[in-house]
């Protein structure tokens, strides 16, 4: 069994989400469309195309149980998308931002969403049952674009990544969705972060709860990787300085194990024994020790070394990876027992790349924990 | 109005005063004097990378302790580089190679000992360690 499965669907995907049986896969290949691919006798076919946007669509997200797409685009609109009568009718959500949206998010109950945006905010959206529309209210409190939120599996606490250098962490709760629940800080003021992290010193590219919601892992531009720890109060963080090129999103396999993905084009594993530690490349044939990756000469500096020694200039830049470009977005695609066993990936090259954990821990040598 | 104030963003604070950064960079110049006279520049690599002044808004001081920290790298001989970049932990190889990117930028003469430099602490440190000189707002 090969450790991956590969998909040329587009030039270029901005985005992917998979529905709740994984027979459908949704792209947005970089333009103002959103494509809807099913599995026809062993190829992907488009099956709808949906077109309300006007500009890139920035982020897909599928919800599992209600089945409804979420998208957000560079035209300052998300749509939530329902399927009814063989069709995807899209209702506008009121986000009343004057940039960009840059991802979205359904809460885990799919009573509500996240939004983040160019304009230094964080919409938390919510159905309104007597206007029949989504309305949204604002978190601001960000000196930046926020790229990425996560929803903490009790469905209260929001984790936002922004490229003003932190992390932030949100009561997200909602009266009119929420009802009566117990929060887990107490009445904090809504939009008043809970807690801030100051541990990149770059844009951070990416948060991720762990299942549990017992850590926090973000990754940000100057190849750093932290995690937060909620037993304590306030969390402790430890912070990881990566030997490889920045990481852009990332995946909790277990709570122990991340999968980290970015600008190296490749799945690369964290480990949590005593401590986080950077294992290796997932998809490299390994020997068991530690890998020593990224002070090998990338093809691009195999193509001008050779130009220079040997006076070539055949222009062979295909990598070894199974993507060609940056990747942009992780998310799981199977689970059991506790643990993530498929994953999917899709980047800038306009690949979707399937991977089955087993096979990459076998061939990789390294151990998800 | 522009979307992205930089000021507002960069909250970098912490550190010494000014003065407190002198007396630190005297120290340093001292420690690295006395060791390249000993022919022994090793020996003042870890001092002269620990605490660079990244806090202070004072050019002078930067460049005042860059001085220091080149002329220990460029005192060093080309067989000694691998080992003494060996010997660093992570903190010290990212300063370190913040210091030789502002070296390449800088002196003219010295290159291709910086440029071992670059090679060594590349391999120890790999591409991350680039990243963060590219990245950070704490410049030294």
């Amino acid at each position: 069994m090969s450790a991956f499965e590969i998909e040329h669907l587009a030039t270029c995907i901005t985005a992917h989400a998979w529905n709740a049986d994984r027979s459908r896969v949704a792209i947005c290949p970089n333009n103002n469309e959103v494509h809807i691919f099913a599995k026809k006798d062993n190829s992907w076919v488009v099956e709808h195309v949906l077109t309300e946007h006007d500009q890139v669509v920035t982020s897909i997200d599928w919800a599992p149980k209600t089945n409804r797409i979420l998208t957000a685009s560079q035209d300052r609109n998300a749509y939530v998308w329902t399927f009814a009568a063989g069709q995807w009718k899209p209702v506008l959500v009121l986000l009343r931002i004057n940039r960009a949206a840059t991802h979205v998010k359904w809460s885990p109950q799919e009573n509500k969403f996240a939004v983040a945006s160019g304009a230094k905010l964080v919409c938390i959206c919510f159905f309104e049952e007597e206007h029949d529309w989504w309305a949204s209210t604002h978190i601001r409190k960000h000196k930046s674009t926020v790229l990425k939120v996560d929803w903490h599996p009790n469905n209260l606490l929001l984790a936002t990544a922004s490229s003003d250098f932190k992390v932030r962490v949100f009561d997200a709760f909602i009266k009119k969705a929420d009802g009566r629940v117990t929060r887990p800080y107490g009445e904090i003021p809504f939009g008043d972060p809970i807690f801030e992290f100051d541990q990149c010193a770059s844009w951070v590219h990416a948060c991720k709860w762990s299942p549990s919601g017992n850590t926090l892992a973000f990754a940000s531009h100057d190849s750093n990787l932290a995690v937060a720890n909620f037993s304590s109060n306030p969390p402790t963080v430890e912070k990881i300085k990566l030997r490889t090129l920045p990481l852009c999103d990332l995946l909790y396999l277990t709570e122990n194990s991340i999968v980290g993905v970015g600008y190296d084009c490749t799945p690369v594993l964290i480990t949590n024994s005593n401590g986080w530690t950077y294992q290796g490349e997932l998809d490299k044939p390994g020997t068991g020790a530690a890998a020593t990756s990224g002070a090998e000469p990338t093809n691009a500096r195999k193509l001008f070394q050779n130009k220079v020694d040997l006076g070539d200039t055949k222009t062979d830049t295909k990598l070894s990876t199974a993507h060609q470009n940056c990747i942009t977005t992780i998310v799981p695609t199977k689970s059991a027992g506790g643990l993530v066993s498929d994953f999917s990936t899709s980047g800038l090259d306009g690949n979707v790349v399937q991977w089955h954990t087993k096979v990459l821990e076998t061939k990789s040598k390294l151990k998800v924990i | 109005m522009s979307n992205y104030d930089e000021e507002q963003v960069e909250t970098v604070v912490g550190g010494k005063s000014d003065a407190e950064y002198k007396n630190d960079i005297a120290a340093r110049e001292r420690e690295v004097t006395k060791a390249l006279n000993g022919g022994r520049p090793q020996d003042a690599l870890p001092f002269a990378l620990s605490d660079p002044p990244v806090y202070t808004k004072t050019a002078a001081i930067k460049d005042a302790n860059a001085d220091i920290v080149i002329k220990l790298l460029i005192g060093f001989k080309e067989k000694d580089i691998d080992a003494a970049v060996d010997s660093l932990d992570s903190d010290q190889l990212d300063v370190l190679m913040k210091y030789i990117y502002r070296a390449l930028g800088t002196t003219t003469e010295t290159s291709s000992l910086l440029f071992k430099w670059h090679e060594s602490t590349l391999k120890k440190g790999g591409l991350g360690a680039i990243m963060r000189v590219i990245s950070e707002k704490k410049t030294v």
